[in-house]
């Protein structure tokens, strides 16, 4: 603001001042559309969903029984999924992530880098199906061949790989979620690691510190909040992720289960598969939408989420 | 690696939105014409349905198209059966297709909807293929009890006593059975579950029919070409669908024992069997029955019909009038001579006839 005002010439033709006002008007309508839909979608949901909440009360979501037909909507095999295949995702996807991006801008030589980076930022871009169907025809089959089966045979023991069922679960709905927020966090982080002040990064390298003790001390420190923020962004879409998921989580309600290798499914993936379902029910179809907004409510507590860890660093630096 | 086997994928995808894109523009502009024009039997008609039927309606669609009425364009989307109830009471689609029948609270709010009493015409007949991947037994037999007990969680082993009997002399693996079935809403689960619903009471009390029920056990795929593809991965599998999809998809399948303790495999006269011995409605606006467990000796036991959801009274009389037109041609015997080649079953002589004056109230 004291930057433009600054630099505002003195005297201005009167025509530029009103296209400024109107470009400022336009800026500022178009900005509280979005204002505006969020808090029409919001309040016209929940009002949508409120038999359902009122007819299953905070049951909604505590409880353990999604038997939509028969009246009941216990979300909680719900809810428990989405945030247990999101979960899994993060684990693989975020070291990896954080890695591709470090090589990308500190390690390979910068054309190498360019170009791995346009690569990473075409796989942000293939669409959910598509993951869905290589995942049903490409990656349930060799998975479940050669690494769920011989995971499961050899570590029975540990109860997370016990009870193999059939290739279509938590693991392989949070391995295709990893897959599709892997490109995602690792290009928010590129551009991050890239904000980094080339001077810090040559001052540590100056005091005699190795590449990865220049990375160590000087680039990772400097982009946590970034990076905090990009785990966050790739978190709120593997919560949200429909079609991939529907296709391999095995579509199952009710259960809550931490063997990694049982068939579940997720808020998102009950609506897909259940929408038509629903169509000529009223009190289904209004439970499905009050799944929409428990949905809702989870992204905006992880975005919350964010913000607030975001600040807090931000305040430390 | 991965991602150029990718890119394919991508470039089909984009394909196809456009091609759908494209099919949207000119089932506008057709439909925009036939409406001005006002002609008799001509325009566009969209349905939507059962992912079951869907085969033979497209191909009666293309040809009708084709070689009896060119003015006539027939799109019909498969996207389930459910989807197509809904997308018929909303007046989304000209006309609906389902394998299960509506249930009371769905016709009234489709009559609702359309403003008519909505009529079933059941068209084509098919049988529900039980599919399995157990490698070590060539030809599986089953009866209805058993297959409720397997997805009710009773019988987890290949070697369960109960399936032993069934197949004296064969060397059954001590494997544990993975159940695969529809997590979306179908009308061939609802055709299934209501076949475990007449043989075992437990199902009866315990699940109930359902175009989307919940299940005991078992692991949810999408589509019929989903189940296909888990069964088909998975060791130690059975699961369901329509008997076109393991024919095509050379999935073995299993024999049912019948009403009169006959282990019969699934096929074009074992489904013709059974709906030629079956007891149908007099009431031409409520032409829904099952054709399960038919106590015929030569009889599959698992047989589903599949409508078409019309409205009595239509809105849109051209439409009704070319709808009408097409429906009375694919029930001539030449087009149903036709359903054998996509594992369906011709509809009985007397059949025809009661979907004849059925269709003769529409106007």
């Amino acid at each position: 603001m004291a930057v433009t005002s600054a630099s505002r010439p003195a005297a201005r033709p009167r025509a530029t001042r009103l296209a400024d006002r109107l470009f400022r008007f336009a800026a500022a309508g178009c900005a509280s559309i979005v204002l505006i839909l969020l808090a029409g979608m919001l309040v016209r949901t929940t009002w949508s969903a409120t038999p359902a909440f009122r007819q299953a009360g905070i049951g909604f979501i505590t409880q353990n029984d999604w038997y939509p037909t028969a009246g009941h909507f216990g979300a909680l095999s719900l809810i428990f999924g989405t945030l247990l295949t999101s979960v899994i995702a993060l684990v693989l996807a975020v070291p990896v992530a954080v890695l591709i991006a470090l090589y990308v801008s500190e390690v390979a030589p910068s054309r190498l880098g360019d170009a791995l980076g346009s690569v990473i930022d075409l796989l942000a871009a293939v669409p959910s199906v598509v993951y869905g169907l290589w995942g049903v025809f490409v990656l349930v089959p060799f998975l479940t061949q050669h690494v769920w089966q011989p995971l499961s045979r050899n570590l029975s023991f540990i109860p997370l790989f016990s009870q193999f069922s059939s290739g279509r679960d938590f693991a392989t709905a949070g391995l295709i979620l990893a897959l599709m927020i892997t490109p995602i966090i690792s290009a928010i982080c590129r551009e991050v690691f890239k904000m980094v002040p080339a001077d810090e990064r040559e001052s540590a390298l100056a005091l005699g510190a190795t590449r990865w003790e220049m990375m160590r001390l000087a680039v990772l420190p400097r982009s946590r909040s970034g990076v905090i923020a990009a785990v966050m962004l790739g978190f709120g879409r593997a919560v949200g992720e429909t079609i991939a998921v529907a296709y391999l989580i095995g579509g199952f309600p009710n259960k809550i289960t931490g063997h990694l290798f049982q068939q579940g499914t997720t808020i998102a993936a009950t609506i897909a598969l259940q929408f038509n379902e629903a169509a000529s029910l009223p009190l289904f179809k209004s439970a499905l939408i009050g799944l929409g907004v428990v949905l809702f409510v989870i992204t905006l507590l992880i975005n919350m989420a964010a913000r607030l860890i975001i600040r807090r660093g931000a305040g430390r630096v | 690696m991965r991602n150029r086997r990718r890119r394919p994928g991508a470039h089909t995808v984009a394909l196809g939105v456009v091609a759908a894109g494209a099919m949207l523009v000119a089932a506008a502009c057709s439909s925009s014409s036939a409406s001005g024009s006002g002609g008799s039997s001509s325009g566009t008609i969209n349905g939507a349905g059962s992912t079951f039927a869907a085969p033979m309606y497209q191909q009666w669609a293309g040809q009708y198209h084709q070689s009896v009425n060119s003015k006539v364009q027939i799109n019909y989307q498969a996207i389930g059966s459910g989807g197509g109830i809904a997308e018929f009471t909303q007046g989304v689609v000209d006309f609906g297709a389902t394998d299960a029948p509506m249930s009371s609270t769905e016709q009234s709010a489709a009559q609702a909807g359309q403003g008519s009493v909505v009529l079933h015409i059941p068209m084509i007949i098919g049988a529900v293929a039980i599919i399995y991947n157990e490698p070590a037994i060539k030809h599986l037999v089953l009866d209805g009890q058993a297959l409720a007990n397997i997805w009710l969680g009773k019988i987890t082993k290949w070697n369960d006593p109960a399936i032993k009997k069934l197949n004296p002399g064969v060397a059954l693996p001590s494997a544990a059975i993975q159940p695969v079935e529809r997590a979306d809403s179908s009308g061939t689960s609802y055709a299934f579950t209501s076949y475990l619903s007449q043989i075992s009471p437990a199902w009866a009390s315990q699940v109930g029919t359902s175009k989307s029920p919940s299940w005991p056990v078992g692991t949810g795929a999408t589509g019929s070409s989903g189940v296909a593809a888990a069964v088909q991965q998975t060791a130690g599998s059975i699961g369901y669908v329509e008997l076109g999809y393991a024919v095509q998809g050379h999935i073995p399948y299993a024999s049912l024992v019948n009403a009169s303790g006959k282990a019969v495999a699934p096929s074009t006269a074992s489904t013709e069997a059974a709906a030629a011995n079956a007891k149908y409605p007099t009431d031409v606006t409520m032409l829904t029955f099952s054709l399960n467990n038919s106590s015929a000796s030569a009889a599959y036991p698992l047989v589903t019909p599949t409508y078409i959801l019309i409205a009595q009274k239509p809105k849109d009389q051209a439409k009704a009038k070319a709808l009408k037109a097409w429906l009375t041609w694919a029930l001539r015997p030449t087009q149903q001579q036709e359903t054998p080649k996509l594992g369906y079953a011709p509809l009985p002589a007397k059949l025809v006839s009661l979907d004849l004056a059925a269709l003769k109230t529409v106007h």
